[in-house]
């Protein structure tokens, strides 16, 4: 449970934590609210030699309207997502998933940058971004970028992020009183979830991010096709699983992941949001 | 105050458990384990010792050549400290000790590579046990570890129940389930000119000191600790010696050596995985003319406590329904795979499992109330104990479903609110039976300790040898003591004293600490007052009868004259109890859950409890053991489980797949105790509650299961996506296939 050596820099500002970066390459490791960093580096999944800190970069933490969409600092931690009216208002899908996401602690840490960055395929945040076909905005060297969420996960653990690029904001679009969806089903309460669904409605069809159904966050795409095509919901629920590829572990069998997935998008459909 | 003793150590962080204990300076220290289930063992020593910050490394070469039993209280010696054999994924073979923890991590990266081993032909389940092609321990012939009767003759059971217009046969099945205590197991040892200084978290140091003496042929002081959580897996002897070898071979510098975490999930001691078949023969009114019971446990390599946890999951399962013609055999079976050990309930908890949902089953086949066919059936006093022949007394089995019966009335009539919003609800029923003393008829319980007045201060000092493992029997000796003297309990202090030659209290296991301990405590109370009279009669030159003791302490008067307290020399008085009284207790609990029947999720939303908890000491204490057993009995009947892969090591790792169940989403829990509970008899007059407690959990909320979904679980844990299977599968409903006249079988 001890993480192996690291040195630490602490960043004051986004320029920083870029020139920081451009220094250590991918021997680094960005820090925000290090509720998933710092366990898997105790736990020697990660051995950065190097941590830096975004924990005194100011001016990423809003929630703020901007045209269309609703902006959100990289910084931002869950709780604030939780607790944020104007988010409530404009995308409440993002809001319910900040607000089952771990336990009451580390939602006061957590940030939204750390868990759609950390790229870990049981987080909820990512999947409601799928939903939601929101955008990654990231910072690099020669400025600013935006990746659609879609293009954003490459692998376990692994995302477009540069080496030197840093998370800045993620931009969701408006979906109002839209129905949507989030089922998140534990064995216990407050962990992570076995499998997960988020949904959201649009037009002509809708949005179905997947937790945990494969190595990343993913899209129900087969599903999503069969909204569009105005299929009944329990005919688009039995398409869940069709584009993902479940583990097995001491958890689940891939077989009850994609029974989950199933009850669960029916669910998710019916407007439905687990606590 | 001093009502909780332990609370505001721990709650502050300034408890001092052995990792924190044993003083700086310290070496660091680590076991060697294996990965393969059954292989022989050679670890590369010197490339270990070659490597930066190792002071020392050591294998088996390094250890006496008896072999011992991890089993404090006695089992088959079967144990090497480091063995040259693995017999299991995770087996000891060494250990090491560097300078710092960093050289210790280091070292432990590197040492996978160092350690070989060549495989061995391994027994990776109960089948391959029983076909006996290999086998796991060459001590355990057939990998028979213990095999067990008590009751009736077999021959008579069979045809007792041939003989009864119905029969029913039910297997239930169990996935083995490490403790998952938040303290690990560490150790510490440092030799001096006087002997061994020896820091350990055992659930019985007195026994582990005077087992290290005997191993070491040396005198050995264990130092006081707080225990972090015991549940039965810090009753096995494992790292001590370990310990005091690599201490020895370090010249006697001060070691601290610790388990990790994944070892104390994937390859120290659990709950035993097995399977228990009942057999019962009983006509149409449901009354109960005769049952077999058949314990098989999984007790991996070693005896430890496999054999008498087996054997005690037979007494369990005989002793709730002993009318009629009742037998039971308890098997213990060797293989390569994670060794059971003593956890709560000591195999009760399967136990109940099986015979409760059993009965439930007749129940539905004869479309009785669940509470009548247990009052048709349940122990009443006189009835002969199967697992010791004598007469059962101060029992009342039918008191407790009875006040269960009346609590539960109206949990049985309401929908409990909360999550899942929806689903369906069922309550099911269990009773239990436990014991409140480690005894038998030629095995007395036994426990010493030592009351003392420090005159000065006016303070009464309770010495025992049982450690504060958060089980609260500090704050219940402080009660029974404070009592007894008339003292406020701010004046009555609890030392943990495990020096050579101090009071001699085997430890805590059993939930024989109110019953057994409380009772030496209360008599070592007791007779200091009257020491306390004495003294101070003697001083007066009067006769102790004519002199009194004020309610503060401070004078001994005799009408006349008076002593001050304060002036007497000080006063240690030494008591004892024994008993060979089992101290049977009943209880009756129910658990309502909500099922989901879409993803088999099961949520329990309340649980109630009614226990004969003798005479009452401390009713906070005893509820917080019940609730707190209830969360543990939650776990087991749930979620918590080893799983093994198909090589016999564990997939689980800590706390992020050992599934212990968290604060958030526990049941309402109402807890309730006989009023007029008859006595055991002893001196407190208390029964154990700390096992009894968790004993009618996993059986209760399988029975709730049974009554939500209309299909029975017939394993442990009952997770969701076994739920789901019987839903699909209600073919497969084992109340009906088993319907065979067990006779033929």
């Amino acid at each position: 449970m001890i993480p192996a050596a690291f040195a630490y820099r602490r960043a004051e500002s986004v320029a920083e934590a870029i020139e920081l970066l451009a220094e250590y390459g991918d021997e680094a490791k960005l820090l925000a609210g290090g509720h998933s960093l710092l366990p898997i580096m105790k736990f020697r999944l990660a051995a950065p030699s190097v941590v830096i800190d975004l924990g005194g970069v100011g001016g990423l933490d809003y929630i703020r309207a901007d045209g269309d969409e609703i902006a959100i600092g990289a910084l931002t931690r869950h709780v604030d997502l939780e607790t944020s009216a104007e988010l409530g208002a404009a995308v409440p899908l993002l809001r319910h998933a900040a607000s089952v996401v771990g336990d009451c602690q580390i939602r006061h840490r957590g940030t939204i940058g750390g868990s759609v960055a950390h790229g870990d395929p049981a987080a909820d945040l990512p999947s409601a971004l799928m939903a939601l076909r929101g955008t990654v905005v990231v910072e690099g060297p020669s400025g600013r970028r935006e990746i659609p969420i879609d293009d954003f996960y490459l692998g376990f653990l692994e995302t477009a992020l540069g080496p030197d690029e840093v998370l800045v904001e993620v931009r969701v679009p408006r979906r109002g009183d839209r129905p949507w969806g989030f089922q998140k089903f534990r064995r216990r309460s407050i962990d992570w979830a076995i499998v997960g669904v988020a949904y959201q409605s649009e037009d002509g069809g809708g949005g179905i991010g997947l937790v945990n159904m494969g190595p990343t966050t993913l899209r129900a795409a087969t599903a999503e096709a069969a909204l569009r095509g105005a299929a009944a919901p329990d005919d688009v629920a039995q398409l869940a699983d069709a584009d993902a590829d479940p583990i097995g572990d001491a958890s689940a069998t891939p077989e009850y992941r994609r029974h989950l997935a199933r009850v669960l998008l029916a669910r998710a459909l019916a407007g439905g949001a687990s606590t | 105050m001093a009502r909780t003793v332990d609370g505001r150590p721990k709650a502050r962080g300034e408890a001092e458990f052995v990792a924190d204990a044993v003083e700086q300076p310290r070496l660091f220290g680590a076991l060697l384990t294996t990965r393969t289930a059954h292989c022989r063992v050679t670890v590369d020593l010197d490339a270990l010792r070659a490597l930066p910050g190792v002071v020392v490394a050591l294998d088996h070469d390094s250890v006496p050549a008896t072999l011992y039993s991890t089993n404090p209280h006695g089992g088959s010696a079967d144990t090497s400290v480091f063995t040259d054999i693995g017999r299991y994924p995770g087996d000891i073979v060494g250990a090491l000790a560097a300078r710092d923890r960093r050289s210790l991590q280091h070292a432990l990266d590197q040492s996978a590579e160092l350690i070989t081993e060549q495989p061995l032909p391994a027994v990776l389940s109960l089948e391959d046990a029983f076909t006996a092609n290999a086998e796991a321990n060459p001590q355990y012939p057939g990998n028979v570890v213990s095999d067990l009767r008590i009751g009736a003759d077999e021959a008579a059971a069979r045809e007792a129940l041939a003989a009864c217009a119905y029969q029913h046969t039910s297997t239930t099945w169990f996935e083995p389930s490490p403790h998952g205590c938040l303290e690990r197991l560490a150790a510490g040892a440092e030799r001096g000119q006087d002997g061994w200084r020896v820091w350990s978290p055992s659930q019985c140091p007195a026994l582990v000191r005077d087992l290290l003496a005997d191993m070491f042929a040396a005198d050995v002081r264990l130092e006081p600790v707080f225990v972090g959580g015991g549940f039965g897996g810090k009753e096995e002897l494992t790292l001590e010696p370990a310990a005091m070898l690599l201490s020895a071979a370090a010249g006697g510098t001060r070691v601290l050596l610790e388990s990790s975490r994944r070892q104390m999930t994937a390859a120290h001691r659990a709950r035993h995985g097995g399977y228990i078949r009942v057999s019962t023969g009983y006509d149409r009114d449901g009354i109960f003319g005769a049952r077999l019971v058949d314990v098989v446990f999984e007790a991996g390599p070693y005896d430890g406590h496999s054999s008498t946890v087996a054997a005690n999951a037979a007494n369990a399962a005989a002793r709730l329904y002993p009318r009629g013609t009742v037998t039971a055999r308890s098997r213990a079976m060797a293989t390569n795979r994670l060794p059971g050990g003593a956890f709560r309930g000591y195999g009760s908890i399967q136990a109940t499992f099986a015979v409760e949902t059993h009965v439930d089953e007749i129940a539905a086949r004869l479309g009785l109330d669940r509470f009548e066919i247990r009052r048709r059936n349940l122990a009443r006093a006189g009835d002969v104990d199967p697992a010791t022949g004598l007469p059962m007394h101060d029992i009342d089995a039918i008191g407790c479903l009875d006040q269960l019966a009346r609590t539960a009335r109206t949990v049985i009539a309401t929908r409990a609110s909360g999550e899942p919003s929806e689903g369906l609800d069922g309550w099911g029923i269990s009773m239990l039976v436990s014991t409140s003393a480690a005894a038998g008829a030629d095995k007395p319980d036994h426990a010493e300790v030592a009351c003392r007045l420090e005159p000065g201060s006016g303070t009464v000092i309770v010495e025992t040898s049982v450690a504060e493992a958060g089980q609260g029997i500090y704050p219940l000796l402080n009660r029974i003591a404070a009592n007894a003297l008339g003292l406020d309990r701010d004046r009555v202090l609890v030392e943990h004293d495990v020096r050579a030659g101090s009071p001699n209290d085997p430890g805590m296991f059993g939930s024989r600490g109110a019953n057994v301990t409380g009772s030496a405590v209360l008599r070592a109370s007791m007779a200091l007052r009257r020491e306390v009279l004495a003294r101070g009669a003697r001083l007066l030159a009067v006769a102790p009868d004519v002199v009194e003791l004020d309610a503060e302490w401070t004078v001994i008067r005799d009408g006349q004259h008076e002593v001050k307290v304060s002036e007497l020399d000080p006063i240690r008085v030494c008591a004892e109890y024994a008993t060979t009284d089992p101290g049977l207790a009943f209880g009756a609990q129910l658990a309502q859950v909500r099922c989901d029947p879409r993803t088999g999720a099961v949520r329990v939303q309340r649980v109630v409890a009614v226990h004969d908890a003798g005479v009452v000491l401390d009713e906070d204490g005893a509820r917080a053991q019940v609730e707190g057993a209830v969360v543990q009995g939650i776990g087991a009947a749930l979620s918590e489980r080893a799983t093994f892969r198909p090589d016999g090591s564990i997939a689980e790792s800590g706390f992020v797949n050992h599934l212990v169940p968290t604060a958030v989403g526990l049941p309402a829990v109402s807890v309730s105790f006989l009023p007029a509970a008859a006595s055991t008899g002893s001196t407190t007059g208390a029964k154990g509650i700390g096992e009894a407690a968790i004993m009618g959990i996993a059986a209760a909320i399988g029975n709730a299961v049974g009554s939500a979904l209309g299909v029975r679980a017939r394993e442990l844990p009952i997770t969701g996506e076994r739920v789901l299977r019987l839903l699909e599968n209600t073919t497969r409903d084992a109340s009906r296939s088993d319907d065979e006249r067990v006779a033929a079988s």
